[in-house]
């Protein structure tokens, strides 16, 4: 057995991964191609991943994983069963799938009328979703929804079909191409995999599946069983996780505080993106854990709303909400854990920028702002960085400037804009766009501010300003979801955030602050209000005895919580 | 006989530094290895060239591929080096692409290779078409440019918005600083990276700024060693793509180096697929730490336009594209046990030192080389490396103490279990490999070399469904034959703005004769750069006929796509970015097919003379046999061990082998 394990386990890491990679540079659209919005994973036959690429989207896995598992219910229930060459898709957020962009298409492996395992590939097309930061409501009139459907046989999708969607899709052409590479890439997979069965027998494979599964609850309650009272808290607004093993069964909650604010997560998607973090926590003390899965059937996750209403997941807003509950779970990991887990990163800053030349051509351009990566006990985050959920691959600034009558005025790090903290979070990046000619609408999603863990500070938030010669300086501070008409002249000034600090700023290194300064990472006013380091009287040289008094005095009388409370006071 | 009769290649590796001499003579090749010295690079080289026994008086050329400027990068230590840029950008290299490390988990911070205070802006600006809407401020870059110096940067790199478009600023930036950057170590990203998009201009001017002092002092100090030597012969090195140039270049682009030492081995694949007539070839290059595959149709080695030489550091420098896995003889093999299955094995590897616990130097934790020495896969005798033999005893003890208690097996079925996994991880590797650009494993050979391929090569074939393995009789210095091989080239990428519908044969020509400033001489080795949509992934289009019409280079393209992707993309959508040229000024400098002939023939006249005390038979039995005792041509079955200089091949139960006339093992997988 272990010799078979092993030995399926290495072939199907290979070949999830060649799923993916093929996928991703097969596809001629920034969504799959730019941002790696795809993922290509191996799954039983109840739907719970196998194994997964290791480069594949963590998000889009494991809701595949749901998507996977609600179909192979309604076949049940509906008495019908799979056929060898069967190929389904959806997109359909009513059937657990991600969101209206992010279309599911899976294949059985069928021994014996029976369907022994599946073959997913999932892939973002932002035609099928017309994923845009505009109202949720129009978008949702908009996009094309596609329930679990068999659409094909011998792994061909029936042409009639392809051209009923192509005729739907914003460019037909794109969509066509892409969705014939994420086709091709799920038949490679899906030829190793009944080769794989053919000389193991489904016996054997289904022994694998059932022992990765066994072994990934293992997992996951040896980890659960090192925090006191085997059951933990986060709580990243407005989410809380409460994660409990009790006996065999590891269950995680989680609530949304404010009911309003979580309009583009139905439960599967928060289902999904909490398995997500517990694999970022099982991967950071099991590594081989990145690609392996089980964790559907490991863990009962509750996602406590109503989910007879599921709101439709739509555009690149559906990953804020997911990356607020993984942080959540995360987050719950930071007293009794701290080594397995981080502080919250900063979203990026979303543009969907639609305008008119003075010509009368169009142009539409989608525009990202990276913010910094959240710290850990490890060491400071990842300046301009993207999380987990929302992979980026950005413009130059002269690809930007060369495809539409925009001039990039500067492109730069924000200083101070890292959440201070013994280990301070990435920094965010601040961008000035200056609209050249014609006029153009802007939608713009400004996210939240991190939060710190362990006492580290927030990073500092996202801001828009826009400046018109008609009607002056105009400032919006995230979070938000604005609207902008611009003509030529008008500047538009965006800021990301910066990550979430790790730890009590006091306990920074003095040379660390020191670096900082030099690189002009912080400024003096946050060297001394956030860390405590004094200068001299008159003059920009430290004062050693001071600094160390004050320093000393803080981490003597303030607890995390004190800093918590108190950051907004400093804000 | 002429006085300068040997001609050396050289290829410095993590744990050898192979030596292949040429013997002007009757052509034979010998291989001689040496401790790599990682402290000072040069000096091994030297001890190499001292071993070979080649008079210096007699050398006619040395050829060399080396690690230097990439051992730099990773340990980082080039020159401490400046950047000026736009006023507004000087942020650049440290925002990338905005891209993380890895897809989950916690992300280290990023540091560039030059640090935000040595990083200074300069007012000027271009627009989108590289009209000039901000004059350049000449008194700010001589202020900037003195700041640094007083800083104690030793090389600059000048990297301005647009300046793809319009070089002019960065050029008068470089007048401006001749007299205050006396050592000339400047560079603009307009040259070193005439292409769009500001962060690969300049991440690959600052590598090559911070490279340029480095190799200047390192070529400096091999010339100066070989002259104490006492000899006078020219030196080339390896370029990344695979042609060879002169010391002079170097010292004027030493990012031509970056990938010199892996090159080296594609060549040799190169000339052999050429020799042995086979169309397509994949190379699998094993050595002590990665697993590096390269593919080689119709005899050239594919190309790549940008490398990734680690993360957030993508330079554009024309390169043999070569993927490598951390998988090698070398990579630890160790048990995970609180999951099922959690047996890993890499990427990371003992090394040189203390090596694989056979080596009998101090390592106790069990690798690929121990698990292939436990079954008997593998030749202990390394007398001919002037090595202690390996030893069986730890490596059966690392596998009883790591591997046997999570796998509840005895060391020698535990050992099964880890070659299993290490070649189905290659397995995945190749094939992911093969179907990138279409090929599919049944029509496709296998040449396998470096110290490890040979032993791993048939096994991992066999179930690939690869039909025919073939290893070098020389598999164990195939990279340092591969620098012999290089024959002295230019190399060239320059920008194209085209589709693959619009490119006609006319434009192709011009963008030829600039790419090489009218020379024609020689022998051209061309590849068209795709793009294709918002996709930064670049395919590259071989070129074999400057004269092809568009539809003919548009069905080959297909071709391409529909095997590799499953699309059949609209030519007007397939931009054309860049042309990759490398005009080859001569031939390779030795004849492979005489050489390889000649060198087996007298080794087996050799082995016939003096058979020799090796011991007959492996571990379990398996025939033990110097493949210098095989008759050519003479058809044999598995399993063997085939002994070969500097390595051992083992060929599996009941596979088909043979050599042939230039001493290569031909295996026939049965696929």
């Amino acid at each position: 057995m272990p010799g078979i394990l092993l030995d399926v386990r290495a072939q199907l890491e290979e070949a999830a991964y060649e799923m993916d990679a093929t996928l991703r540079q097969a596809a001629s659209s920034a969504a799959i191609g730019r941002h790696g919005g795809s993922a290509a994973g191996f799954y039983a036959g109840a739907g719970s991943l196998i194994l997964g690429g290791r480069e594949s989207h963590p998000l889009l896995l494991e809701a595949a994983a749901e998507a996977l598992a609600f179909l192979v219910h309604q076949q049940a229930a509906s008495g019908r069963g799979f056929a060898a060459g069967d190929l389904y898709w959806t997109n359909d957020p009513g059937c657990n799938a991600a969101g209206l962009e992010d279309l599911v298409l899976a294949s059985p492996v069928v021994r014996d009328g029976r369907a022994v395992c599946f073959v997913a590939v999932a892939a973002t097309h932002t035609a099928l979703g017309r994923a845009s930061l505009a109202p949720v409501e129009r978008l949702r009139r908009e996009g094309l929804i596609l329930p679990w459907t068999r659409v094909g046989r011998d792994g061909a999708v029936q042409p009639e079909i392809l051209d009923l969607l192509a005729a739907n899709a914003e460019a037909p052409a794109e969509f066509l191409e892409d969705l014939r590479a994420q086709i091709h890439s799920l038949r490679l997979g899906h030829a190793v995999m009944e080769a794989l069965v053919d000389r193991q027998g489904p016996e054997a494979l289904a022994l694998v599946c059932e022992t990765l599964g066994a072994g990934s609850r293992r997992a996951l309650q040896g980890i659960l069983g090192k925090l006191e009272k085997g059951c933990a808290e986060g709580r990243v607004a407005p989410f809380t996780g409460r994660i409990k093993a009790e006996g065999d069964e590891v269950s995680v909650v989680v609530t949304a505080e404010e009911p309003a604010s979580r309009p583009h997560l139905t439960p599967a998607l928060a289902r999904a993106s909490v398995r997500a973090a517990l694999r970022e926590v099982l991967t950071a003390e099991i590594p081989a854990m990145s690609v392996l899965g089980g964790l559907l059937d490991a863990v009962r996750v509750e996602a406590a709303w109503d989910p007879l209403a599921p709101d439709v997941p739509i555009g690149a807003a559906r990953f804020a909400g997911t990356q607020a509950v993984a942080e959540a779970v995360l987050a719950a990991f930071a007293e009794g854990l701290a080594h397995l887990t981080r502080a919250p990163d900063a979203s990026p800053v979303l543009l969907d920028l639609r305008g008119e030349r003075a010509d009368g051509t169009r142009y539409r351009m989608r525009l990202e702002v990276c913010g910094g990566l959240g710290a850990s006990v490890f060491g400071d985050g990842m300046t301009h960085a993207s999380p987990a959920f929302q992979p980026q691959r950005l413009r130059s600034v002269e690809a930007i400037e060369r495809a539409a009558p925009l001039r990039v005025q500067r492109f730069e790090l924000r200083p101070d804009s890292a959440g201070p903290g013994q280990y301070r979070g990435g920094l965010g990046a601040a961008v000035m766009l200056e609209l050249l000619e014609g006029r153009a609408t802007v939608d713009v999603l400004l996210p939240g501010r991190p939060m710190g863990l362990r006492g580290g500070m927030r990073g500092d938030g996202a801001r828009l300003v826009l400046v018109t010669p008609e009607e002056g300086v105009r400032e919006q501070v995230g979070p938000a979801q604005v609207s902008l008409d611009l003509r030529a002249g008008h500047r538009l000034h965006v800021e990301s955030p910066g990550g979430g600090g790790w730890g009590l700023p006091f306990q920074r290194s003095i040379m660390r602050i020191e670096e900082d300064l030099a690189r002009g990472i912080i400024t003096r006013d946050q060297s001394r209000n956030r860390y405590g380091v004094i200068l001299k009287p008159g003059s920009l040289e430290k004062d050693d005895h001071l600094t160390y008094r004050v320093r000393h005095y803080l981490l003597s009388t303030l607890a995390a919580e004190d800093i918590i409370a108190g950051e907004e006071l400093l804000d | 006989m002429s006085q300068a009769r040997f001609r050396i290649g050289i290829d410095v590796g993590g744990t050898f530094t192979d030596i292949v001499l040429c013997d002007g003579a009757d052509g034979t090749l010998a291989l001689h290895k040496v401790p790599t010295t990682p402290h000072d690079i040069a000096l091994g080289l030297l001890a190499a060239l001292r071993k070979s026994g080649a008079p210096a008086a007699e050398i006619a050329e040395i050829a060399h591929g080396t690690t230097v400027a990439t051992n730099a990068v990773l340990e980082r230590k080039g020159a401490r080096t400046g950047l000026l840029t736009t006023a507004g950008f000087r942020d650049v290299l440290e925002l990338r692409d905005g891209r993380r490390r890895t897809l989950l988990g916690r992300q280290a911070a990023f540091e560039p290779l030059v640090p935000r205070q040595w990083r200074c802006e300069v007012p000027e600006r271009l627009d989108a078409s590289g009209a000039v809407l901000q004059p350049l401020r000449e008194e700010e870059v001589k202020a900037a440019a003195k700041a640094l110096r007083q800083q104690g940067a030793e090389a600059l790199a000048i990297a301005f918005l647009h300046a793809d478009r319009n070089g002019l600023h960065e050029r008068r930036a470089r007048e401006i600083l001749n007299g205050l950057w006396p050592n000339g170590h400047l560079v603009l990203g307009s040259e070193a990276c005439p292409f769009p998009d500001e962060r690969l201009r300049a991440a690959t001017a600052v590598l090559a700024a911070y490279l340029t002092p480095l190799m200047a002092q390192y070529v400096e100090s091999l010339e100066r060693g070989l002259r104490e030597t006492g000899t006078a012969a020219p030196f080339r090195f390896i370029e990344s793509a695979g042609g060879s140039c002169s010391p002079d270049e170097i010292r004027r682009h030493p990012l031509r180096t970056i990938l010199s030492g892996p090159a080296g081995g594609a060549t040799a694949g190169g000339s052999l697929a050429d020799l042995l007539g086979l169309d397509a070839v994949a190379t699998a290059d094993m050595g002590g730490t990665s697993f590096d595959v390269a593919i080689i149709q119709d005899g050239q080695p594919e190309l790549a336009g940008d490398r990734t030489l680690e993360f957030g550091m993508t330079v554009a420098v024309p390169s043999v594209a070569i993927h490598s896995a951390g998988i090698g003889g070398g990579s630890l093999v160790w048990m995970d046990e609180t999951i099922p299955g959690g047996l890993q094995v890499g990427p990371q590897s003992a090394g040189g030192t203390p090596g694989p616990a056979c080596f009998g130097k101090g390592g106790r934790k069990p690798t690929v080389t121990d698990a292939n020495l436990l079954l008997g896969r593998l030749v202990g005798d390394r007398t001919d490396l002037g090595l202690p033999p390996l030893d069986p005893g730890p490596a059966h003890q690392a596998m009883l103490a790591e591997v046997c208690p999570g796998l509840g097996l005895d060391p020698v079925a535990a050992a099964r279990v880890v070659l299993d996994v290490a070649e189905a991880r290659m397995v995945g590797f190749l094939r992911t490999q093969l179907a990138a650009r279409g090929k599919i494993p049944g029509s496709t050979a296998l040449i396998a070399f470096g110290g490890a391929g040979p032993v791993q090569a048939a096994s991992v074939a066999r179930r690939l469904g690869v039909p025919r393995v073939i290893i070098p009789y020389l598999a164990a210095g195939f990279s340092a034959l591969g620098a012999l091989l290089s024959p002295p080239a230019r190399t060239a990428m320059i920008p194209v703005e085209a589709t693959l519908r619009t490119l006609t044969p006319e434009r192709l020509r011009e963008l030829i004769a600039t790419a090489f400033s009218g020379r024609t001489r020689g022998t051209h080795r061309l590849a068209l750069i795709l793009r294709r949509g918002e996709n930064p992934h670049e395919d590259m289009l071989p070129v074999r006929d400057p004269g092809e019409l568009a539809d003919a280079r548009i069905r080959r393209y297909h071709a391409f796509t529909e095997s590799a992707y499953g699309i059949r993309p609209a030519p007007e959508t397939v931009r054309v970015t860049r042309l990759l040229a490398i005009l080859e000024e001569g031939s390779s400098p030795i004849g492979l097919s005489q050489s390889l002939e000649a060198t087996f023939a007298r080794e087996q006249v050799r082995y016939a003379a003096a058979p020799g005390e090796m011991k007959t038979s492996g571990v379990n039995g398996t025939p033990q046999l110097p493949a210098e005792s095989l008759k050519i041509g003479a058809k044999a079955r598995g399993p063997a061990l085939i002994v070969l200089p500097g390595a051992s091949a083992f060929v599996p139960e009941g596979m088909a082998y043979h050599v042939d006339r230039w001493g290569n093992l031909i295996l026939e997988t049965g696929n």
